[in-house]
């Protein structure tokens, strides 16, 4: 009986890929020697079996196109931190002057009656970045990223006050005699020698306060709310439309740690700490799956580094993938 | 350069990211064969050729290619084959053959397109069958443990060999066999 073609490719295959009996192989020899066509048959499956030296499956290809956007995003940030060396110089000098200005205009209008008009100095930090400065008196007030405080020309002189919008770490130089206070839309806080955070946005229905040292204390600036003292690792939450303070006690650290550059998780879900980096980078970060927000993770990143090494974490964390393009990121379940 | 090609250069000279993923997906594969033939570390020969990718977008504007992309493309494989070579040192051999072509000649790229088509092939196959050939040619598995690993009998793999085998042969067009005997000849 005749025996199908299928039945050499079989043979052939086991042949080349040295599977073949002796029997198997004397079969084959005569089957060549049988016609022009399967010895051409067999040189070509001969010549396909060893053309390609390796074999790149579908996945490696895409995974290989994602780790050219990693290339890209790499060169472009070691550009810019090349650029930021020189940004750099231009903050710090310009930290070290405010002070000398502020200290400047305090000796300038001293001398000046009272009925001078109200100036307002106004510092403001960027979106994306933090801002350090040293007030009059030696408080240091460090900025978070999209934050503005304005004080007027009178700052230090009975009281010392500031207007706050957004979020702010404050490191209060003691006075006896002139009290430190912070303004936002809602509410205010009067304190003595102490380090608190606050956080203020406009945007934000709510204001928070973080004191770690010394004491605080929160007064509704509708008058109708009470006010309340808080102390030292109270997380005190003012909700601007019911009105109401609650505090409880809270590791400090998680929230403070931004000023010295540094952003702590500790078992938060992920949709925290994407609003955390939007806020920090000026970013947007998008998901398709809104389940990924809930998977909850621990961490620290630094704000010095740039915003891959923040997503790459989470990468090896958690397997999920990143796609930037321009201001957008794309976080997603690694497409199979 | 193809009006198409040239479109298409257009469109990632102004950051079109779709387009530059089209000229991806069109040579990638073959870039990582040709450049497989230097560099026989196949991570390292498809580190050259992302590095490469890397570079033509972020250079994308001062880029003037009015010859073509796929020429372009293979010469930078080219060149990053060489520098890489030149730093490890340890194939000698193909780094003087790459420089003694002054560029990148016709038989090698046949061979590396000849060499995505069945890359491309081999990746259409039926996923059972694509696993045992990938598995008997690739990692070079007996029949019987590619039985036992797979939990199927020998007979199977036998026959799904035979089906990779005829399918594979099946995708090449007349020309590529052609090509495809040039380069054995030659490499003689």
């Amino acid at each position: 009986m005749e025996k199908s073609n299928d039945y050499y490719d079989k043979l052939i295959a086991k042949r080349l890929s040295n599977n073949a009996t002796q029997d198997e192989l004397r079969e084959l020899e005569e089957w060549k020697a049988g016609s022009g066509e399967n010895r051409k048959l067999f040189q070509n499956s001969l010549k396909l079996w060893k053309v390609n030296p390796f074999w790149i499956p579908q996945e490696v290809i895409n995974d290989d196109y994602g780790r050219i956007s990693f290339r890209i995003i790499e060169n472009i940030a070691s550009q810019r931190k090349k650029q930021k060396i020189f940004l750099l110089f231009y903050k710090a000098a310009a930290i070290l002057l405010i002070p000398l200005l502020i200290a400047f205009g305090w000796y300038y209008t001293r001398s000046v009656h009272d009925d001078r008009p109200v100036q307002y100095t106004e510092i403001t930090a960027p979106e994306g970045q933090i801002s350090k400065c040293t007030l009059a008196d030696g408080t240091v007030v460090w900025l978070n990223s999209g934050t503005n405080i304005r004080y007027d020309n009178r700052y230090n002189e009975q009281n010392r006050e500031v207007i706050l919008d957004g979020e702010a770490y404050f490191r209060v130089s003691k006075s006896k005699t002139k009290s430190f206070s912070v303004l936002t839309n809602s509410v205010k806080m009067r304190v003595h020698g102490t380090s608190f955070n606050v956080s203020a946005r406009k945007t934000s229905s709510a204001v928070e306060t973080i004191l770690e040292e010394g004491s605080v204390e929160i007064i509704p600036s509708n008058r109708k709310g009470r006010s309340v003292m808080i102390e030292p690792g109270d997380r005190a939450v003012y909700d601007i439309e019911k009105q109401k303070i609650r505090v409880e006690k809270v590791d400090t650290e998680l929230y403070t740690a931004w000023h010295e550059g540094k952003f702590l998780f500790k078992d938060a879900p992920l949709s925290d700490i994407f609003k955390k980096l939007e806020q920090v980078y000026d970013v947007s970060i998008e998901t398709e799956d809104a389940s990924i927000g809930e998977i909850r993770l621990r961490g620290i990143f630094e704000y010095n580094h740039n915003i891959v090494d923040a997503l790459y974490k989470i990468k090896m964390t958690t397997g999920l993938n990143y796609r930037i393009q321009g201001r957008t990121v794309n976080i997603n379940y690694e497409k199979k | 350069m193809t009006d198409d090609g040239y479109i298409l250069f257009g469109e990632i000279k102004k950051g079109n990211e779709a387009a530059f993923r089209k000229i991806y997906e069109e040579f990638y594969t073959r870039l990582c064969f040709y450049a497989g033939k230097f560099i026989h570390d196949q991570e390292q020969a498809r580190s050259v050729v992302q590095e490469v990718f890397a570079g033509f977008w972020m250079k994308r504007e001062k880029l003037d290619i009015s010859y073509s992309i796929k020429a372009y493309l293979f010469n930078s494989v080219r060149n990053g084959c060489i520098d890489y070579l030149r730093k490890e040192k340890s194939n000698q051999e193909a780094l003087s053959g790459l420089i003694q072509e002054d560029s990148v000649s016709t038989d090698h790229i046949e061979v590396a397109e000849l060499n995505a088509r069945i890359n491309s092939a081999i990746q259409a196959l039926p996923e059972r069958c694509r696993e045992i050939f990938v598995l008997c040619r690739f990692e070079e598995l007996k029949y019987a443990e590619i039985a036992e690993k797979l939990g199927i009998s020998v007979k199977t793999v036998e026959m799904q060999m035979g089906i990779a085998l005829k399918r594979l042969r099946n995708c090449l067009s007349d020309y590529q066999w052609i090509s495809l005997m040039i380069f054995i000849l030659s490499k003689k």
